[in-house]
């Protein structure tokens, strides 16, 4: 029932004016034009559509989230991570005040990778921005073997290997932002949660994205043009010449 | 000129190697098989009876207006929705740029009412410009062939047959220009067509109905026409003759990234066509049945590109040598008849002594000889694809990986400045792929990532940097410092698990044929008669000879491979 009444708000929404209705994979391929834009090659600008079209697909606002923050990605364009400090016990990434929506994924890469090697990795984030970017990478990378929990300022997060969905809980007091991957959940510390009701659980997210994928994704026409102009930056302009470089 | 062991043995199916299967001019010669999209689009429609009806047939006497062709299948109804107008000669173009076109249309799903019918004439003539639903699974549009449609509505409305001589030349009156699909302009989605629509959910289903339903309504609209100029003379095209009459179609590079895109799905392609040849020659040997079909399908093999007319003076060659090469084969296998032991030891002679368009045109023409026995792979031409990074890799195992799968990646020397001459790029006229040359041509800057080779060098470049101490590093760490290499990392460790992973050439060398990869990509649409304007883009014909509309019910036989001309013509003309 839940199901239908959101698939009708859903389809509702799409009718009003300043909303356009569009498919995953338009929404995916502009994604990644707004990176390639952004950052060329010298990024997986793939990776990091991935990431906000993942949250924009399982209704966790991908793209407002993205919108708000375009204008701090636009003016910092170099957004290499110094190499994190290692230790036994932890690693830790300074973000350098940077959006987690750049490089999520290749800190969760480290995390994944010390936790498959060793059992259990702990990272600790600091100077980020954007932390919710770390579910969208978790959501989308669906590892294989570990399970993955993000401790946050204002979300905790707990994903199970093969999972596409976190669960999402609120109210958290962890003044860093830390990520703990292990091969057995039992190793992970999720005192933080224990007695916490979720604020977003699997059935909703699948929901969300079972009704997007059969109806589409509303998002607000303006977004779609801001978006798409940044997109069109990697586009070349047309002449007669280069007409010729597709075939007359 | 060839490889010495064009097969290898690390299957229990005696698979040819990727280094000899995935070389680009091999796939770019390659032709339709039992496996081909349109093959198995039409085998369902016949098998399972679908019901095509018109419920709107709103044309005027010049065959403008709209029509809708409600689709029955055993899962669902479905509507085809098309706009015809009147266009002016000075606007018809097959380029993608192109803003206007003789026919607009439209695959749905369910019924249509007014309204519906209406949301879809605001959208669907205006194509790219346009925004349709998640209820649409294709756009796509058409227009008239210069050459044929006025010659055809000429002589029906006269009273007579069209000359198959001039049918012969062009083998379409309409031809499709872009057929979208997956997604586009606010589509269905693959993975929802996937799901809810399944009777199209094979690769290219729905697109390849829509060019199906595109050939039916042209030779619709061909006998409207001529009725409505003159109602008294006016003859109905002869049956064979539509039957003769195909789609036209026009494919330029737009289609080339698709192939560099998804590598995984090009493999898994690639692999079921291979395993289809693999299959028949470790489990079929050659008898007195299937050498009298193999020699029946060699010579209607040889007419069909005899017949073949395009002024590409390179591809005329090639159709004439692989004719003259293939009918030596035959000759061979005459001699041979009682000797030939099994199929390897065709192919092997055909490897050693013809060129590559003659050898794959006898592996076609083996897996129609035996097409029942290769059916049950048409279940695993779909697959997920999905490029997720291996973090905890180590590095010397990436290079392992490199050193074994991309060899030939790594034996361009890209210092050289022919070799990353071209440049690939998507102009501001509707994102249009095109080439540029750096030396001459703007964009360099905002170049496509095409070339896996010259990326995979640079991976391969800044591994071996890595002193060897270092090597057991994860490639999480290593890709943590080099964020531009995670890409190329990524497909790298993914087409690891496939047997083709990668087409192989050099999509930045000066002399590049993106021609080869259209050709692949149309292949496996089920497309031919391939006739070149230039390096860039190719006409061809979809559908020529296939069952009509009207042959539904009837027993069917899936044997319209290599179209010829039918023999009545003289009885007709």
């Amino acid at each position: 029932m839940n199901t239908m009444i959101l698939g009708v708000f859903l389809l509702g929404l799409s009718l009003v004016k300043n909303l356009i209705n569009i498919s995953f994979n338009e929404l995916l391929s502009l994604l990644s034009r707004v990176f390639e834009a952004l950052y060329g090659h010298e990024h997986d600008y793939q990776e990091m559509a991935q990431t906000i079209f993942w949250l924009e697909c399982h209704g966790h606002s991908g793209i407002n989230k993205l919108i708000e923050k375009l204008p701090e990605l636009e003016a910092v364009k170099n957004i290499y991570l110094p190499s994190p400090n290692i230790t036994k016990e932890v690693i830790t990434v300074d973000c350098c005040g940077g959006s987690l929506f750049t490089n999520a994924h290749l800190i969760c890469d480290l995390a994944f990778s010390e936790a498959e090697n060793y059992g259990t990795s702990k990272v600790f984030i600091i100077n980020a921005k954007d932390p919710y970017a770390i579910i969208g990478y978790l959501g989308s990378a669906c590892n294989n073997s570990l399970s993955s929990y993000l401790v946050t300022d204002k979300i905790s997060a707990f994903i199970s290997p093969r999972s596409q969905y976190p669960t999402i809980y609120s109210n958290t007091s962890c003044k860093k932002i830390q990520l703990t991957c292990a091969k057995n959940h039992n190793l992970i510390d999720m005192s933080h949660i224990a007695n916490l009701e979720p604020k977003l659980d699997v059935i909703k997210q699948k929901s969300f994205y079972e009704i997007a994928l059969k109806n589409g994704l509303s998002i607000s026409t303006l977004n779609f043009k801001k978006l798409n102009l940044i997109a069109d930056r990697i586009l070349v302009p047309s002449t007669d010449a280069s007409r010729l470089g597709a075939g007359e | 000129m060839f490889e010495l062991k064009p097969f290898s043995n690390n299957t229990d199916l005696p698979m040819r190697s990727p280094k000899t299967v995935m070389d680009l001019p091999r796939l770019g010669a390659l032709y339709p098989y039992p496996l081909s999209f349109m093959r198995c689009l039409l085998r369902r429609v016949m098998k399972e009876m679908w019901g095509i009806k018109s419920t709107i047939f709103n044309l005027d006497e010049e065959g403008f207006g709209e029509v809708v062709y409600e689709i029955t299948t055993p899962n669902a109804i479905y509507s085809y929705v098309i706009f015809s107008k009147k266009l002016s000669d000075s606007k018809r173009s097959d380029r993608v740029i192109a803003e206007d076109w003789d026919m607009t249309v439209t695959l749905c799903e369910g019924q249509i009412n007014q309204d519906r019918l209406e949301f879809l004439k605001q959208n669907v003539p205006l194509q790219e410009k346009g925004r349709v639903d998640s209820k649409c699974l294709v756009l796509s549009r058409a227009n008239k062939s210069m050459r044929n449609f006025e010659y055809v509505i000429d002589c029906l409305s006269s009273g007579k047959q069209p000359n198959l001589d001039r049918i012969a030349k062009v083998g379409y009156i309409f031809r499709t220009t872009a057929v979208y699909g997956s997604g586009k302009f606010g589509m269905s989605d693959w993975d929802n067509l996937c799901n809810k629509y399944i009777d199209f959910a094979k690769p290219f289903s729905a697109e390849m109905f829509s060019c199906f339903m595109i050939r039916h309504f042209s030779l619709e609209l061909a006998n409207w026409v001529a009725r409505g100029r003159s109602p008294k003379t006016a003859v109905e095209l002869d049956d064979g003759i539509k039957r003769y009459i195909g789609i036209g179609n026009a494919t330029g590079l737009g289609m080339a990234p698709y192939l560099i895109k998804h590598p995984m799905l090009i493999a898994n392609w690639i692999e079921v066509r291979e395993k289809s040849l693999a299959r028949i020659i470790k489990y079929k040997f050659p008898d007195k049945d299937s050498l009298g079909s193999l020699e029946c399908l060699i010579m209607k093999a040889a007419q069909h590109l005899d017949e073949i007319s395009t002024d590409n003076l390179e591809q005329n060659q090639r159709n004439k040598r692989a004719v003259n090469e293939v009918k030596k084969c035959l000759k061979w296998i005459t001699a041979k008849n009682k000797t030939i032991v099994n199929w390897q030891e065709l192919i092997d002679y055909a490897y050693y002594n013809y060129h590559v368009e003659t050898q794959e045109l006898i592996n076609a023409i083996l897996t129609e000889v035996y097409a029942k026995f290769i059916l049950d792979l048409e279940s695993e031409l779909n697959i997920d694809e999905s490029y997720r990074m291996q973090p905890m890799m180590k590095l010397n195992e990436l290079k392992s990986l490199i050193e074994k799968n991309y060899k030939w990646a790594l034996s361009y020397d890209f210092n050289n400045s022919l070799s990353t001459e071209t440049f690939w790029y998507r102009s501001e006229e509707k994102q249009e792929p095109r080439l540029g040359k750096k030396s001459v041509d703007n964009g360099i800057e905002k170049e496509m990532m095409m070339c896996i080779a010259r990326d995979v060098r640079s991976c391969f470049n800044e591994i071996c940097d890595i002193e060897e101490s270092n090597e057991s590093i994860t490639v999480a760490h290593f890709a943590f410092s080099r964020p531009h290499l995670r890409y190329i990392i990524r497909r790298i460790q993914t087409m690891g698990s496939t047997q083709y992973g990668e087409i192989i050439a050099n999509l930045l060398d000066v002399d590049v044929l993106p021609i080869h990869l259209l050709r692949c990509k149309l292949s496996f649409f089920g497309v031919g008669k391939f006739d070149p304007r230039s390096k860039k883009w190719v006409r061809n014909t979809m559908f020529q000879g296939a069952p009509l509309v009207s042959d539904i019910g009837n027993e069917y036989n899936d044997t319209w491979c290599f179209p010829i001309r039918p023999k009545f013509s003289e009885k007709l003309n």
